[in-house]
């Protein structure tokens, strides 16, 4: 077993630096971070998931340094409930979390809201427009209006940054969770944020002051709390109308005269509006009301703002969150002034924005209307068609699953349902490995395979990696168990959390602060839940795996296989480390019958060809050896030296 | 029509995960910091390491937003010859171009049978309509410098040579310098001015 050392991280430890004043150039995430330790948390919790994994790395660098108690949670519940406890027995903490990692924790978050917390308590949700890594693009900010739960959307890093004082302010004011709402555009861009000072924090524990009638949301409470939250609601309704996020902002050139044009919007469409206004001349004299507090949302400011425009344009990403909102107040006030935005389909309601669709949506509208808007094609030269062949991202070189999923086509001849999971290995879908056929959320291999074992006319196999398996597999593996489900479920064991950046999992003997923790072992886990057929194998070792499945697929119930092979990149890694490196393979030309087995069947990314010859790279190759028991006439081996 | 933000310098890095073109930005980010020029950089790496495509935007001066109009780009720089292509719509008769002629080929070509495209051609086609169009070959470069792992480095070198980034040779040189680790200062130096130089030469010939 190989140690682990840390991961390395994208910001030097800049990042904890007393300097107010500094100017630094941080990831959006590194700010939200920065901003974090500036309010003074005391305990930050998360489960990774792009785009928010940054967050957790940098905890995972300096929490100890600074102070903080940091963990990777199981799973996103629990991360909420680790930090949402630390905040009701008073102190700061900060859960963060992707957008469909609030999903997970939704069902602590929404009761949460009724009990309130007594220290400050942020919860970050990255919402992904476009589905940059995510499976869905849904918009998290029904979960502040469905909650009550007061909502901050930052624009930019630095506003992230100091937004983070802010949501702590009003958390501890209204004894309320704040939800920080970001979106893939602040947390992977990098911008110049200006640092505040960061507070000693103290390491007294605190006392716990009872008080069940708030917290023990038994029916009688909750009915209370209900009411209490309720009343709350034209409270930060009031803190909203004065919020210093919540401004009109004026463009500083073009579109200065013309129809009075009132846009609000929110979030890092604010960023695209901005661009437009300042580059393209419209011919409107144009105010923008930007929302940075957005729920409760300032009822009044944008009933003042809509009096005194001729026209309302809501631009913002994803669903039409502010649109419905305004549109209710205008209705309720009696305000005339038209609200325009995508509930008519002048902007759309899927993916991200960018300065040419704000354009265009603008221009959609005001030309509706019979004015003259500036001509927005973008002339196109004739390229000529040159080839292009898509660049998917693909299983690296040496990655066990490969290996996993050759050895299981073997075993099943092809006969077979696959339910995946999320992680690297979902990368099987693509040929020739075609090991996913479906896949809905974290967790949902182990589920769906029971569904379809009792359904499909063929053999089901589920894929799960060791982390997800934590994250969401092990009750509906118990169901298996209990129901007497048949499935094969493959626990893809490589010894982290390898899609978001390898994070460690409740797996490992290494906490999220870099000490030793407890490793969960999973086959005893396995066992101790009552599965009868456990083997753990080597992936790399083909006709073992093959065998293993085989074997699988003829029991009489849930079977699982434990195929186990640390991450080929964190593997290489620390060979480099040491300086060394796997032996390197080749094909050995006199052998190669030109059959292509190899790229057919298992086309790791280190294979190429020349015209009809097969090399491998031995730049990319990492010497796992599967090709050695891939290629039936031995024309590939180790690369003698 | 085109739209472009008057006061802004506008890069766009496209290349396959793995080739530096992060800490590039980071470069000229520390560059920016030092003399105070606005930045603002804009990153996808979403399954970069997957082998995938890598995609940067960079900003330098007044803007309000890290993604530009598709029209207001002032320098592609394709790490790849073949990523550089596949981002041919962004390339305007204003637009300045840097190719790295090394080829990465996807998993598509190499075992899918698909056919990657001619360099030389990718070249002459963008020449046509781009502002200008420099090429070198970064790892021939790098293997110059001494290390291969400085191709990103070489990159920049090129880009730096083609009076479109902001910065002097020096300021470039001093945020090398303040980015990289230490032992791999004097490689990356080396590298640096190779590419510039690389860039360089070919303007004066043309």
């Amino acid at each position: 077993m190989i140690r682990w050392s840390i991961r390395e991280s994208d910001t030097m430890d800049e990042i904890l630096e007393d300097a107010p004043g500094k100017k630094v150039l941080l990831l959006g995430n590194d700010a939200v971070v920065r901003g974090a330790l500036e309010s003074g948390i005391r305990v930050a919790a998360t489960y990774p998931g792009t785009p928010s994994s940054e967050i957790g790395n940098t905890f995972q660098r300096i929490s100890k340094e600074a102070g903080i108690y940091f963990e990777f949670s199981i799973n996103e519940k629990v991360a909420f409930e680790v930090a949402a406890a630390a905040a009701v027995a008073g102190v700061r903490s900060f859960a963060f979390m992707k957008h469909v990692g609030l999903n997970v924790a939704s069902d602590a978050f929404m009761t949460l809201a009724y009990t309130g917390v007594r220290g400050g308590f942020v919860v970050l949700s990255a919402d992904d427009p476009s589905c940059h890594s995510s499976q869905n693009e849904q918009d998290n900010r029904y979960f502040a209006k469905m909650s009550s739960v007061p909502m901050l959307e930052p624009a930019t890093p630095e506003e992230a940054r100091s937004m983070m004082h802010y949501a702590f302010d009003i958390s501890e004011r209204f004894g309320m969770p704040v939800l920080l709402r970001t979106t893939t555009r602040m947390n992977h861009v990098r911008g110049v944020v200006t640092y505040d000072a960061v507070p000693e924090i103290s390491s007294e524990r605190v006392h716990f002051e009872r008080d069940p009638s708030r917290f023990v949301t038994v029916p009688a409470n909750a009915r209370t709390r209900h009411l209490e939250i309720l009343k709350l609601i034209p409270l930060m309704k009031e803190e909203s109308e004065v919020s210093p996020y919540n401004k009109v902002v004026v463009p500083s050139t073009a579109n200065l005269y013309g129809k009075r044009i009132g846009f609000i919007t929110s979030g890092v469409a604010f960023n695209y509006l901005m661009e437009t206004l300042e580059s393209v001349e419209f011919g409107m004299e144009a105010r923008v009301l930007k929302l940075g507090m957005t729920s409760p949302l300032p009822e009044e400011a944008i009933a003042e703002f809509c009096r005194e425009q001729d026209e309302i344009i809501i631009v913002e990403e994803l669903e039409p969150y502010l649109e419905e909102a305004v549109k209710i107040v205008c209705k309720e006030l009696g305000i005339g002034t038209p609200v325009l935005g995508k509930r008519d389909s002048h902007f759309p309601r899927e993916f991200e924005f960018n300065p040419d669709i704000v354009a265009r949506g603008i221009a959609s509208i005001l030309e509706g209307e019979g004015m003259n808007v500036p001509d927005l094609t973008i002339g196109s030269f004739e390229w000529k068609d040159l080839p292009t062949p898509p660049r998917p991202p693909v299983l690296c070189p040496g990655c066990p699953h490969r290996a996993t999923y050759f050895a299981v086509k073997r075993a099943t001849k092809g006969k077979a349902v696959y339910p995946t999971d999320i992680g690297c290995y979902t990368l099987g879908i693509a040929p020739p490995q075609s090991t996913g056929d479906l896949l809905i959320c974290m967790g949902s291999s182990v589920g769906s395979a029971g569904g379809l074992s009792r359904i499909v006319d063929e053999p089901v196999i589920a894929f799960i990696g060791d982390s997800t398996f934590f994250h969401s597999g092990i009750p509906p593996l118990i169901n298996a168990v209990h129901s007497g489900h048949k499935f094969v479920l493959n626990i893809m064991d490589n010894a982290t959390t390898a899609m978001t950046g390898h994070q460690p999992h409740p797996g490992l003997p290494m906490d999220g602060m870099g000490g030793i923790a407890n490793a969960i072992n999973i086959e005893k886990l396995c066992r101790g839940i009552g599965v009868e057929f456990i083997k753990v194998i080597d992936p790399l070792k083909v006709k073992e795996t093959q065998k293993a499945f085989e074997e699988a697929l003829e029991h009489d119930g849930v079977s699982v296989i434990i195929t186990r092979s640390v991450c080929a990149l964190l593997w290489d890694r620390e060979l480099r480390k040491r300086g060394r490196s796997r032996l390197k393979y080749t094909v050995y030309q006199e052998k190669c019958k030109k059959c292509n087995a190899c790229t057919k069947t298992f086309a790791c990314p280190a294979f190429y060809k020349i015209g009809e010859e097969h090399y491998i790279d031995p730049g990319l190759c990492l010497g796992c050896g599967v090709c050695e028991q891939v290629c039936p006439f031995g024309a590939m081996g180790p690369l003698e030296e | 029509m085109t739209f472009k933000n008057r006061d802004a310098v506008t890069i766009h890095i496209v290349g396959v995960g793995g080739q530096g073109a992060l800490t590039v930005s980071k470069i000229i980010g520390n560059a920016a910091l030092a003399k105070d020029m606005p930045i603002v950089i804009s990153e996808i790496h979403g399954m970069a390491q997957r082998g995938g495509v890598v995609q940067t935007t960079i900003r330098l001066g007044e803007t309000s937003s890290p993604l530009p109009f598709s029209s207001d780009l002032s320098i592609l720089v394709g790490f790849e010859p073949m990523e550089a292509y596949r981002a041919r719509d962004k390339i305007t008769k204003d637009t300045v171009v840097v190719i790295n002629t090394d080829p990465i080929r996807p998993v598509s070509v190499s075992s899918g049978g698909m056919t990657y495209p001619d360099v030389i051609e990718i070249i002459s086609e963008i020449s046509k309509f781009g502002k200008a169009v420099y090429s070198i070959s970064a790892i021939d470069i790098a293997r110059q410098a001494g290390d291969l792992r400085t191709t990103n480095v070489a990159m920049l070198g090129a880009m730096s040579a083609c009076n479109v980034i902001p910065f002097t040779d020096e300021e470039l040189l001093e945020a090398v310098r303040s980015s990289v680790p230490e032992k791999f200062i004097d490689v990356n130096v080396r590298s640096l001015s190779l590419g510039r130089d690389a860039v360089r030469e070919k303007a004066c010939r043309e």
